[in-house]
């Protein structure tokens, strides 16, 4: 098989999205973990427009952006598919994961705010948790129904990073247990077993970004 | 005999580029189909029935169940009908297109800023358009090639729309120049071409229909921010 490497960051959940499909599928490959303070020139080189993680490189061919990745992913290996077969509920899937996508700004907007700027920033993300849980999710056992698919994963970090980083902000009105339907599928998507195999340490990940909230905080606004 | 109901039906608005990646996708793969314009200012029960979450155009009606998003209606339309392709088949070579089919969507905006804007905001958005077309110019578009797709139009093609068309019209209207041909001449080069394809000429909303909403939109929006 073609050489495979995802270059990453152990503490971004978009690196962990590609992870977890990588894993689920029972793909080889080469973890290298990014310095995003000092950018290597391998991840320069592989994605000059952005200059983010993660990049999956397969053969020496780069592919930037995680929900491109997933979908290259899916692609590549169809054994254990993630998406549906028929075109509608593709469609819907990749709408959830575009919904997730574009609003990810403005969903991470409470934990670089404080005062004013974060009560209405955490209004916005409340209400953005609100529409995934009752029109995304709804009442299924996953996003495309009875089993994991790409939606689950692009959504991964509603169950790993969001009380995270809403107790790191100190804005407990996003924690997940307010929002009942999600938690209940966070504890399924933790169980499966390749995602559960492949969970990203709690403890570490809070401390991480409680100092990264004290940087955000102690930084002087312009 | 009672009128059979159309199979495709497509809710847009006249003005609006992502509602025409969807046209030009049905009429390039004469996918027969019921345009209804909307009324955004009035919105139909059955647009906001059929995109609850967003509200917005285009959405795609196929047999009853609506598909909105128009990056996500023109995935469907292809694994729907997909005779005249228009996404590569090789695995990478897609993925590319779909980086490039992205970035078009997430950097789009900026040029509809130009005109909903003033001073340092629209200065703002004017930087966003000229870094957008900068990467679609040195990384995105290869010498020799016609189009994103090649020899002919592609997805790639029709998710820049707006650079294509609707930037153009915006720049004259707002007495701003950012897509100069000598700082841009693959791009340049791509745009006359794109607009020469018998299915893009033909299906373009006219300049001076534009220009006239486009003041009409401009004077409504800076005049609901001064108060």
């Amino acid at each position: 098989m073609e050489e495979l490497k995802l270059l990453g960051c152990w503490g971004s959940p978009f690196s962990y999205r590609v992870l977890w499909a990588l894993k689920y599928k029972g793909v080889e490959f080469e973890y290298i973990e990014e310095d995003l303070v000092n950018k290597s020139q391998l991840l320069l080189t592989y994605n000059p427009i952005h200059k983010k993680i993660p990049v999956l490189v397969h053969g020496g061919k780069p592919i930037p952006e995680s929900i491109v990745i997933l979908e290259y992913i899916e692609e590549a290996w169809p054994q254990n598919p993630l998406l549906p077969q028929h075109p509608h509920d593709r469609a819907a899937a990749r709408f959830w994961i575009k919904f997730g996508e574009d609003k990810a700004p403005v969903f991470y907007r409470f934990f670089h705010t404080a005062g004013e700027e974060q009560a209405k920033a955490t209004k916005e993300a409340e209400e953005l948790l609100r529409t995934i849980q009752e029109h995304g999710l709804g009442d299924k056992k996953f996003f495309g129904g009875e089993k994991l698919g790409l939606a689950d994963i692009a959504y991964g970090w509603i169950a790993c990073w969001l009380d995270v980083l809403a107790e790191a902000a100190a804005v407990p009105l996003l924690a997940l247990e307010r929002f009942p339907r999600l938690q209940e599928w966070a504890e399924n998507f933790k169980q499966v077993p390749l995602i559960n195999d492949n969970l990203p340490d709690p403890v570490k990940l809070l401390s991480h970004f409680k100092s990264r909230r004290g940087e955000i905080i102690a930084a002087p606004t312009s | 005999m009672a009128e059979a109901e159309a199979v495709v039906k497509l809710l847009g608005a006249w003005l609006s580029p992502y509602c025409y990646r969807v046209i030009w996708a049905l009429k390039l793969k004469a996918i027969p189909y019921e345009y209804i314009e909307e009324d955004l200012s009035a919105k139909s029960p059955l647009l906001l029935q059929s995109n609850p979450v967003h509200k917005k155009v285009p959405v795609l009606i196929h047999d009853g169940k609506p598909i909105s998003e128009s990056t996500v209606i023109l995935r469907y339309i292809e694994e729907i009908w997909p005779h005249n392709p228009s996404l590569p088949t090789d695995p990478y070579d897609k993925a590319v297109a779909l980086f490039w089919i992205k970035f078009a969507d997430d950097k789009s905006p900026s040029i509809s800023k130009l005109y909903r804007s003033d001073g340092e905001e629209q200065q703002q958005a004017a930087k966003e358009c000229s870094e957008m077309l900068e990467a679609m110019e040195e990384q995105g578009l290869i010498e020799g090639k016609k189009f994103f797709g090649g020899d002919e139009i592609n997805m790639v093609d029709i998710a820049f729309c707006s650079v294509a068309h609707w930037l153009g019209v915006i720049e004259e209207f707002a007495g701003l120049k950012i897509l100069e041909p000598h700082r841009f001449p693959k791009l340049s080069s791509w745009i006359q071409n794109f607009k020469s394809v018998p299915v893009i000429k033909e299906n373009l909303p006219h300049r001076d229909k534009m220009i006239a909403l486009l003041k009409r939109r401009r004077e409504v929006l800076l005049a609901s921010k001064s108060n």
